[in-house]
């Protein structure tokens, strides 16, 4: 059953997964809010009775200056938390194994995303070491919902699960003009010469084009974000290719 | 000088509370950067650091005590944190 509002329309969707109902329902063991500089978004580490652990991202903690230097609202970043994430679970398997896992949740009346931690290590060498076609999924995936900032620090690589993490999309579903502060992924699929989209890519964007609601985004997503989000899946089906770094 | 602590967040052995264990320790003055403790492969000076006040990605290589400054911006999953002395001045500076 759909809300009346965004919000209300992405809380309606979740609980599908073992996982979402966890972050969702499992009592808060701790609440430790980063001690960080002035004016950073504002993360907190959870402990859930569960034992697993999550960030929660508050509406309240978005830095709205960086925000907005994104061209996001002062309210998106967590909401695109979540949708990265939704739309990840609908287009299923890698980017469903990929992508953080995230639920709007509020915990000590603060409303805000509730992310799944992904462990493993970041940086350059991390970011070279998952297979190839965890790389490649990792751009379709980048370039579809347009990434703003992946770089070598919001990627996690689990060595022994095999397993590249996809973390950070507050500064995602761009729209054209946008600023590109990093999108590696999308560099490396270029530069290595695999822009082409594989079939299964393909059969992903006709089903994301095919679904009345955009697989549930169109009613969350700002109007101006989801008709975007269609137009480059339509642009990358018409081109056959995934879209160059920063075309949003 | 820009004195930055790079940290990961992390349950202590109870698992009773978040404790940030400092990976690496460094120092930016002009285009020097220096570390002054813990690993250097925590630090990821490949990392492009989008400028609120300009609109422009900054890289290291472009300023590196304002790169340096603004690092907390470029770690927000909230399992590495990055701290900012903005007042650290070289030791004897103020003697």
């Amino acid at each position: 059953m759909r809300g009346a509002t965004p919000l209300g329309n992405l809380r309606s969707l979740q609980g599908a997964t073992v996982v979402e109902q966890d972050l969702l329902t499992s009592p808060v063991r701790i609440y430790s809010p980063t001690v960080t500089s002035p004016g950073v978004n504002t993360t907190s580490s959870v402990l859930l009775a569960s034992g697993r652990e999550a960030f929660h991202k508050t509406f309240a903690g978005v830095n709205r200056t960086a925000a907005h230097a994104y061209g996001q609202g002062g309210d998106t970043p967590p909401v695109h938390e979540c949708c990265a994430w939704r739309l990840a679970i609908a287009l299923g398997p890698p980017y469903s194994e990929l992508v953080a896992v995230a639920v709007l949740r509020e915990i000590n009346g603060e409303d805000g995303a509730l992310i799944d931690r992904r462990y493993g290590t970041k940086g350059a060498a991390a970011a070279v070491a998952p297979p190839l076609g965890q790389r490649l999924a990792a751009a379709f995936f980048d370039s579809l919902i347009a990434q703003q900032d992946r770089h070598v620090g919001n990627l996690r690589w689990d060595a022994p699960a095999a397993q590249l993490g996809l973390i950070d999309h507050g500064y995602a579903f761009a729209t054209p003009g946008h600023p590109c502060n990093a999108s590696l992924f999308v560099g490396h699929r270029h530069g290595i010469g695999h822009a082409d989209l594989t079939s299964a890519e393909v059969v992903a964007l006709e089903q994301l084009l095919g679904s009345p609601d955009l697989m549930g985004l169109d009613g969350i997503l700002e109007p101006g974000r989801a008709s975007a989000l269609a137009d480059r899946a339509s642009r990358m089906l018409a081109a056959g290719n995934i879209l160059v770094v920063g075309d949003f | 000088m820009v004195h930055v602590k790079l940290a990961s967040r992390e349950l202590n052995d109870e698992r009773t509370a978040y404790v940030d264990v400092v990976r690496v320790e460094l120092t930016v003055q002009g285009r020097e950067l220096e570390v002054v403790s813990g690993d250097r492969s925590w630090l990821d000076l490949e990392i492009p650091i989008l400028d609120a006040e300009t609109g422009r990605s900054l890289r290291f290589e472009d300023d590196p005590e304002a790169w340096a400054r603004r690092l907390p911006d470029a770690y927000r999953s909230g399992d590495i944190v990055a701290t900012v002395d903005e007042a650290a001045v070289p030791v004897g500076v103020l003697a």
